[in-house]
C-alpha cells in the first residue's frame, strides 16, 4: 500500500469521509472511516493494540477515498487493518469460504443441477446459518452449466481483445458474458475469454491478504502474454475492473516483474461501458440499436464511481430508441459482495440500501440495470424488481435490427 | 467535449459551473471534496471587499454576483438571507458573534441588538455543543456590545437518541425523517413557550429543504435557528448537498473524486484536462476551463491547478489580470481560455473567502462561457 505510507499525514480531520459512508449513515454506532482509517492507523503503525471488529463492517465501497480533499486512501487503510484482523470459529470458516468464490464456482459448476437443488433446500440455508453464520434470508445465485466461449478463430484484420469474465459471468450467469462478447464482436473485435479466475476482491473484503495476492498473481501471469501483445482487457463487472485498476498496482512492491506487469494490467483494463463509449466517441458506432420498449432505472455501483469514468451506460443506453432510462442516483445498495450474506450484517445491508429501494419504488421501472452482479441481487431482494446488466439490454437492442 | 470544464468542487467551482451552465454552455465539473465552505455555516461576509460608495460599478458587479447566487440557492432549496451592504451578528458555538452579510436562512437569526429572549437548546449526548457555556458567553457579549437580546440555556433529550454520545451528523441523519422532526418539535415546546427564538445545534437534516425547515418552525411555534458545529457542519453540508443536486438538474456533468493532473496547453490555449483516475489518466477535452482548486494542494500533484505555474500556490496564489486569466512572472496571460476563481487567487482574507468565491466564481464561469460564444442571460 505504497500510496498510504506517503499520505497518512494528509488527513486534515475535515470528516467529509464520514458524511459519505453508507455504513455510518445506517448505523451511527459504527466508528466511521475517519476513526477506523487514518486515526487508528497511527496506533496500528506504532504497534499499539487497536484491534476492533468494526473494521469488518467496512463495505470497501471506496466513497471515502473519493470525497477526501487531500488524497488519503481511507478505504485502503481499513482494508489493511482487515488483513491483520484475525477471526475465530464459525466466522473464520465462513469468511475463508466466501473469500474464494472462484473455487466455489468451480465446484458448483461440476454438476450444477445438484448444486442448485442442494442450495435451494431450506435445510441447506438452515445449516449454513447455524454452522457458518450465513443469513437465511439470502439465496445463493444458481450455478450454470454453460461455459463462456471466445470468438471463433482469429479473423483477418480484426483487433483482439481479452474479456476478463469474473466469477459471476463465469459460473452463475454466462448470459452476461455472452452478451458482452457478442456486442464487442459487433463492433468488429475478436474476443478471447481470458483464462483468469476470481479477481481477488472477495478475498480482500474478507480480510485474506494471502488469497488476494495469490489470485492477483495468477491473473496477472495469465494476462502477461496478452499485455505483451498490446491487447486490451475488457471487464463487464465493475468490482473486478476496480480491483484490476486500483488494487493490483499496490500488491507486488517486493517483486519488480509482477509489479510492472500489474501496472500494465491496470493501464490496459477497460470497463465494458467505458470501452464501448470510447469507441463511439471515436466515431465507430457499430450496428445501430433497434427499438426496445422498456422503462429502466439505472443504479451506478460504488466501484464504478471509484473508477472515475463517469456513468458510461447512461450515454450508451440513451442511444436505444424506445428505451426510457432514469438514473436513480440514490447511493450504495448495501450488499458489497459477500458482506450482505453474513448473518450479523444482513439487516445492516438492507438498511443501507433503503434509500435506493425507495428511489426505485418511486420510479417503478420494468427492469433495473446495474453493472454489478451483487448490486442486482440486492435490488431484486430489496424491491422485487427484475435486475440485469445493461449490456443485456444493449445486446437485445442490437438483435432487433436485422443482420 | 465540454464547452466549459470547471476544476474544483467547492463554493467557487460550483458557482462557476452554475453560472456557465445558465448561459446554455455544456459544463463539466471535476474536483475532490466539497472544499472548505461546507465545513462552516455557509455564511458569506463581504468584509473588506466592498468598495467605498454605493452605486459604483464595482458594487453593482458584486450585487449581480450575489443576486445570481441567492437566486441559485433559492432554486436549489437552500435559500439565503441578507443584504450586500448590511451586516448581521450571528451567534457561534463558542459564544461569540460572527458578522455576516448573507447566511443560509436556517442560521440567519433576528438582529440581536433588538430586545428578545433566546433559548439556546442543547441536546443530551451531543458532543461539541455546550448550551450553558454558549448562553453564558453570548449574554456577556450582548452586554458588552449593548445588545438587548438575552440568552438562556435549555437541555432536551433527542427523540430516538438513546445513546451516550452522538455527533451533529448522526443527529442530522435521524432528522431527515419528517417523523423525527415532528417529535423534536414536540420536545422543544417547553423551551419555545418562554422564548422569541430557539437556537439549536445544526442537526436538522442534510437533505431537508428550506420548505421543510419552515414547516418545522411552524410546528415548534416559534422561529428556530441553527448553529454550525464542529465539522461536519450540517448547515454547510446541507448547502453543498443542494447545490450539487441543483448542478446535476441544470445539466452539469460531475466528475468528482479524482484530482487533476495536468491542463494540456497548446501554446496559450488549454485543450483538455487530465484527471488522475485509476489505471490511466482520463482526458476531458474542453473549450474553456475554470480553475477553482482552492488551497488544499494534493501532495505529489504538480500544483492543484495542473499548470506549471511560476508561483508557490500555497504562498502566493495565482496572479491574474482583471478578467481573472492566469499570468506568468512577466505578466503575460498563460492561457487565453482559462479563468481562475476562489481562494487559489492570491491575497485571501479568511473573513471573506466565501464572498470572494461566489463573486470570482460567477465572473469566471460567465467569462469562460463567453469564450465559447455563450452570453450571460439576465
Amino acid at each position: 500500500m505504497r500510496k498510504n505510507e506517503r499520505n497518512l499525514d494528509n488527513c486534515l480531520k475535515c470528516t467529509y469521509c464520514n458524511t459519505v459512508c453508507p455504513v455510518l449513515k445506517a448505523n451511527p454506532i459504527y466508528p466511521g472511516p475517519k476513526r477506523l482509517g487514518p486515526e487508528l492507523e497511527r496506533f496500528r503503525k506504532s504497534g499499539v493494540d487497536s484491534v476492533t471488529d468494526w473494521v469488518d463492517y467496512c463495505l470497501g465501497c471506496g466513497q471515502c477515498n473519493l470525497v477526501c480533499p487531500n488524497g488519503v486512501q481511507v478505504a485502503e487503510l481499513i482494508a489493511g487493518a482487515k488483513f491483520n484482523h484475525h477471526k475465530r470459529g464459525k466466522r473464520m470458516m465462513r469468511d475463508s469460504l466466501l473469500a474464494r468464490p472462484g473455487l466455489l464456482g468451480r465446484l458448483g459448476t461440476l454438476v450444477p443441477p445438484v448444486t442448485n437443488a442442494v442450495l435451494g433446500l431450506r435445510l441447506t440455508s438452515h445449516l449454513m446459518s447455524g454452522t457458518m453464520d450465513i443469513s437465511e434470508n439470502r439465496k445463493f445465485p444458481p450455478y450454470a452449466a454453460k461455459r463462456l466461449s471466445s470468438s471463433p478463430g482469429v479473423a483477418e484484420g480484426k483487433e483482439r481483445l481479452l474479456f476478463f469474465p469474473g466469477c459471476f459471468a463465469q459460473h452463475n450467469k454466462p448470459g452476461v458474458g455472452d452478451a458482452a462478447i457478442k456486442v464487442l464482436e459487433l463492433f468488429g473485435y475478436c474476443v478471447e475469454v481470458a483464462r483468469t479466475g476470481c479477481c481477488g476482491l472477495p478475498a480482500m473484503a474478507n480480510g485474506n491478504a494471502k488469497e488476494m495476492q495469490a489470485r492477483a498473481r495468477h491473473n496477472i501471469l495469465s494476462l502477461e502474454k496478452a499485455i505483451g501483445g498490446g491487447h486490451k482487457i475488457v471487464v463487464a463487472c465493475t468490482s473486478c475492473g476496480h480491483t484490476l485498476k486500483c488494487h493490483y498496482p499496490h500488491l507486488f512492491e517486493q517483486d519488480k516483474h509482477l509489479d510492472e506487469l500489474a501496472q500494465q494490467v491496470a493501464a490496459n483494463t477497460f470497463d465494458l461501458g467505458e470501452f464501448l463509449l470510447g469507441l463511439e466517441s471515436q466515431g465507430e458506432s457499430g450496428r445501430r440499436p433497434g427499438n426496445v420498449e422498456l422503462s429502466l432505472a439505472y443504479h451506478a455501483p460504488c466501484h464504478l464511481k471509484a473508477q472515475g469514468i463517469g456513468k458510461p451506460w447512461l450515454s450508451l443506453l440513451a442511444r436505444i430508441p424506445g428505451l426510457r432510462v432514469v438514473d436513480v442516483n440514490a447511493g450504495c445498495c448495501g450488499i458489497a459482495g459477500t458482506y450482505g450474506f453474513k448473518k450479523e450484517k444482513y439487516q445492516l445491508s438492507m438498511d443501507i440500501g433503503r434509500d435506493l429501494f425507495d428511489g426505485l419504488k418511486k420510479i417503478k421501472p420494468d427492469v433495473v440495470v446495474s453493472e454489478c452482479a451483487t448490486c442486482q441481487m440486492q435490488i431484486q431482494d430489496g424491491t422485487g424488481f427484475a435486475a440485469a446488466h445493461p449490456v443485456e439490454i444493449l445486446y437485445r437492442a442490437f438483435n432487433q435490427t436485422a443482420f | 467535449m465540454y464547452d466549459v470544464l470547471v476544476i474544483g468542487g467547492g463554493l467557487a467551482g460550483m458557482t462557476a459551473a452554475a453560472a456557465a451552465a445558465k448561459t446554455g454552455a455544456r459544463v463539466g465539473l471535476a474536483g475532490t471534496g466539497p472544499g472548505s465552505f461546507a465545513l462552516g455555516s455557509g455564511c458569506i461576509d463581504f468584509d473588506g471587499l466592498l468598495p467605498e460608495g454605493e452605486g459604483t460599478p464595482a458594487v453593482k458587479c458584486l450585487q449581480e454576483a450575489v443576486d445570481f447566487f441567492t437566486t441559485m440557492t433559492a432554486g436549489a432549496g437552500c435559500d439565503y438571507r441578507g443584504e450586500l451592504t448590511g451586516k448581521r451578528m450571528l451567534p457561534t458555538i463558542v459564544g461569540t458573534y460572527q458578522p455576516a452579510s448573507y447566511a443560509p436562512s436556517s442560521v440567519w437569526v433576528p438582529d440581536p441588538a433588538l430586545p428578545g429572549t433566546v433559548a439556546v437548546v442543547g441536546v443530551r449526548g451531543l458532543t461539541g455543543f455546550n448550551a450553558e457555556f454558549i448562553a453564558e458567553r453570548l449574554s456577556f457579549q450582548a452586554d458588552t456590545l449593548g445588545f438587548l437580546t438575552r440568552y438562556h440555556a435549555r437541555m432536551i433529550e433527542l427523540p430516538r437518541g438513546g445513546r451516550q454520545s452522538i455527533t451533529a451528523y448522526d443527529a442530522a441523519v435521524c432528522m431527515e425523517m419528517e417523523e423525527s422532526r415532528r417529535e423534536l418539535a414536540a420536545a422543544l415546546q417547553p423551551a419555545a413557550e418562554a422564548a422569541d427564538l430557539v437556537i439549536l445545534p445544526g442537526i436538522l437534516g442534510i437533505k431537508v429543504t428550506a420548505g421543510d425547515l419552515g414547516a418545522f418552525g411552524d410546528a415548534v411555534g416559534c422561529p428556530v435557528c441553527e448553529m454550525a458545529t464542529m465539522p461536519p457542519s450540517v448547515p454547510g453540508l446541507r448547502v453543498y448537498h443542494h447545490l450539487l443536486e441543483y448542478l446535476q438538474k441544470t445539466g452539469v456533468e460531475l466528475n468528482l473524486g479524482h484530482p487533476v493532473r495536468h491542463c494540456l496547453l497548446d501554446r496559450t490555449y488549454c485543450t483538455a484536462v487530465s484527471l488522475a483516475t485509476p489505471g490511466r489518466d482520463r482526458l476531458l477535452p474542453a473549450k474553456a476551463v475554470v480553475i477553482a482548486t482552492g488551497q488544499v494542494v494534493q501532495e505529489g500533484e504538480p500544483g492543484a491547478a495542473g499548470i506549471d505555474l511560476p508561483f508557490d500556490l500555497r504562498k502566493d496564489g495565482i496572479k491574474v489580470n482583471r478578467q481573472l486569466q492566469p499570468l506568468n512572472k512577466e505578466g503575460a496571460v498563460i492561457a487565453d481560455n482559462v479563468y481562475v476563481a476562489g481562494s487559489i487567487l492570491g491575497g485571501n482574507n479568511p473573513k471573506n473567502g466565501n464572498a470572494a468565491a461566489i463573486t470570482t466564481g460567477c465572473q469566471a464561469g460567465i467569462s469562460a462561457a463567453k469564450v465559447v460564444g455563450y452570453n450571460a442571460k439576465k
